[in-house]
């Protein structure tokens, strides 16, 4: 046969040019086996199509239609980097404790959710926080996607732009948070938080216990290098101490 | 001409049973699909206004879906329960037994195939993309994606014979 089957491939596919498709039709006359070799490629794809087809037709559950006419079309307010919002602040006045970002009311409220706890997940240091106590140990221990007693939900581990390990979590108690933790040294570093439960619109489509807010997930694949951890390469990252 | 999110509201709901399907073929596992159908929903709302209309809709979201599965919920998914939807007992409808056994034959010789095979058939051959959408939807050159469909189907024709 003197095409390819790639090339008949093609040509079932309604992919080639006017000039291939005419010498093809042309060798047809004489040769058998190209019309067999692309009625093949033809029926295999009518028949992925019969089998595929009646998914369409499936019951759609409800949670993905709440979504796609009631999820956020821009970036929830609560949802805050703390280096965007240090910056303006900066200026002003120095800041050498967090506390001083109470400035910005919604912060204050995420950082308020995080910290009205008995054991204190956040210890600021050099005008960044960091995680403590429960959160720093999840973060330090905890293999993404397992459940745990610790209250903390580590969602995916990735390496960011930054090289640096960043890792998702939300904790439900004591109150719904959910962010963004990077290493630097030996600490967590707290990037970006987002309040769970603050507005109508995002407790009605987000998933119960482990959902990402959609904020989160926007700034993960803004910052991500290539892809989230397998687990096998985040137990590796974590037998290093998230060192390189 | 702008998008407004009322347009793509529209576009998302209308789309949602073909997000599903190609989902499936990406999780091989209906809860799984639904949740990345989710996680792609509400990413494509945050940035609704880079649709453009003259583009076709599903590419767009194709697209959103597949970068959601790579970076999020491949790394989490319910890796010791991959299974087919008709399985799960959905999707069995009054065809004959016969049409039926074909249907999970052809189910499986899909599912049975390498991630990047089984991406390039769904969008060519159950999507209806073409050659240059599909290639451009999954950042390779045309030349690669003819090699995958065809060593794509020759494993499934070999698988189902």
């Amino acid at each position: 046969m003197k095409f390819s089957d790639e090339i008949l491939m093609a040509y079932a596919d309604g992919e080639l040019d006017a000039a291939t498709r005419t010498a093809i039709e042309e060798a047809m006359a004489n040769d058998p086996r190209i019309a067999q070799a692309i009625e093949r490629h033809r029926s295999l794809g009518r028949d992925l199509r019969s089998a595929f087809d009646p998914m369409l037709d499936e019951p759609m559950p409800e949670k993905l239609v709440i979504a796609a006419t009631t999820a956020p079309a821009t970036k929830p307010a609560d949802v805050v980097s703390i280096d965007g919002a240090r910056r303006p602040i900066k200026r002003s006045w120095s800041w050498p404790e967090w506390g001083a970002m109470a400035a910005s009311l919604l912060i204050g409220i995420v950082i308020t959710r995080l910290v009205t706890s008995t054991d204190d997940n956040v210890v600021a240091r050099d005008g960044h926080m960091f995680a403590a106590g429960t959160l720093a140990n999840a973060l330090d221990q905890q293999a993404s996607g397992a459940s745990s007693e610790s209250g903390v939900h580590v969602a995916i581990t990735y390496r960011a732009k930054s090289g640096d390990y960043c890792r998702t979590f939300t904790m439900a108690e004591p109150a719904e948070v959910a962010g963004i933790a990077c290493r630097q040294g030996d600490q967590w570093r707290l990037d970006t938080l987002a309040g769970g439960e603050s507005t109508e619109a995002s407790s009605n489509y987000r998933m119960a216990g482990t959902a990402m807010p959609p904020a989160i997930l926007q700034t993960v694949q803004d910052s991500i290098a290539g892809e989230a951890l397998d687990a096998a390469q985040e137990a590796a990252a974590r037998e290093r101490g998230w060192k390189e | 001409m702008p998008t407004s999110v009322d347009q793509v509201r529209e576009q998302l709901v209308g789309a949602l049973p073909r997000l599903r399907r190609f989902a499936r073929t990406l999780t091989r596992n209906v809860a799984d699909a639904d949740d990345l159908v989710q996680i792609a929903v509400e990413r494509a709302l945050l940035k609704f206004d880079q649709w453009r209309p003259e583009s076709r809709f599903e590419s767009w979201m194709f697209g959103i879906i597949r970068n959601a599965w790579i970076d999020e919920v491949r790394s989490r998914r319910r890796q010791d329960r991959v299974f087919l939807p008709e399985e799960s007992g959905e999707n069995v409808g009054d065809a004959s037994n016969e049409a039926q056994t074909t249907r999970l034959s052809m189910q499986r010789a899909l599912m049975a195939l390498p991630e990047e095979q089984r991406e390039a058939i769904a969008l060519v051959l159950i999507e209806g993309l073409s050659y240059k959408e599909a290639s451009d939807l999954l950042g390779i050159p045309m030349g690669t994606l003819t090699s995958r469909l065809a060593r794509g189907r020759e494993a499934m024709q070999a698988n189902l014979s």
